[in-house]
């Protein structure tokens, strides 16, 4: 059987799809990150609270486009919380696609890499804050150090 | 093309020619003839009035749909395409669908990125006819849309807790 035989709107696909897993805005975020793919018009955006010691206390996405992309973002963000940021980056593209579950053709494995994409680069783009409201962690920030 | 060759190597003709070689396409020319022969037999203007009727009968099918809305204007005013979306589902996920019943579409922006902007859509589905589709796939693409809109409507789903 072909991948396009094969159906990969298998149930608990479209379960994320309609009841995502912390789908939204998080109240300060620590990281965030946003990408899309281009020829399909998929964005996703992720927001990660980071706690001091470095593990994922919350997980929350956001985004636009197909079953694939928003199916896959919720799963991953139900992943990743609670994970350490080693164990966050030793996270493959191919554990990715088998979290997913259904074998994809490469053009919808784009899909579901989207929001791997985002959270890979997302925990290293700390938001910026311009005021002392936000977390610590008693490390310089970026401007500080330069 | 080539300027020499010997046992030891080449050196190419000058530009533009180095980069022209080859047979000429002898077969494609052969063969554009006989399609345009083809063609020509069949008649254009018979070609375009099939089109025409078997994108309208299409169109119209679709428009009668709940939840289905036809993007572009009335069957009067273009030929046998018609360009549609989905509510709740996403012009991917529908292509990828109808391809299961054996349905090629084409899904995305169909290189009109700002009108889809202007219409507040981020993708629609194209369905396109030629004469040598039948009314018969149109009733089979009429009634796939409606089995892929009843598939991604929502329907109360509850995600499996871990």
């Amino acid at each position: 059987m072909s991948p396009s035989e094969h159906d990969i709107y298998e149930e608990h696909v479209l379960d994320h799809y309609e009841d995502p897993y912390h789908r939204g805005a998080l109240d300060h975020p620590t990281h965030c990150d946003e990408g899309n793919n281009p020829l399909c018009g998929d964005v996703v955006h992720i927001d990660l609270r980071l706690t001091p010691d470095g593990k994922i206390e919350q997980a929350w996405f956001d985004g636009d486009g197909c079953v694939i992309s928003q199916a896959s973002a919720s799963m991953l963000v139900e992943k990743m919380e609670g994970k350490t940021l080693d164990e966050v980056k030793a996270f493959s593209a191919d554990e990715m696609l088998e979290l997913f579950g259904p074998k994809l053709t490469p053009n919808r494995q784009k899909c579901c890499l989207l929001s791997w994409r985002v959270l890979q680069s997302a925990v290293h783009s700390p938001v910026e804050h311009g005021d002392d409201d936000g977390p610590q962690f008693g490390g310089p920030s970026l401007s500080e150090e330069s | 093309m080539i300027n020499q060759v010997t046992t030891q190597g080449f050196t190419t003709a000058a530009l533009p020619d180095k980069f022209e070689a080859g047979t000429p396409p002898i077969v494609e020319a052969i063969g554009l003839h006989a399609a345009t022969e083809y063609v020509s037999q069949i008649g254009l203007d018979a070609i375009h009035r099939y089109e025409k009727e078997i994108g309208a009968y299409a169109d119209r099918g679709l428009r009668e749909l709940e939840g289905v809305r036809i993007i572009g204007p009335t069957p009067e005013h273009k030929s046998g395409i018609v360009s549609f979306v989905i509510d709740h589902a996403h012009a991917h996920d529908i292509s990828q669908s109808l391809d299961t019943y054996g349905i090629a579409v084409r899904a995305g922006h169909h290189c009109t990125m700002p009108l889809h902007k202007s219409l507040g859509l981020s993708a629609t589905t194209r369905a396109s006819f030629y004469f040598y589709n039948t009314f018969e796939e149109a009733d089979r693409l009429i009634e796939a849309v409606k089995a892929i809109r009843k598939r991604f409507a929502p329907s109360g789903r509850k995600r499996q807790l871990r």
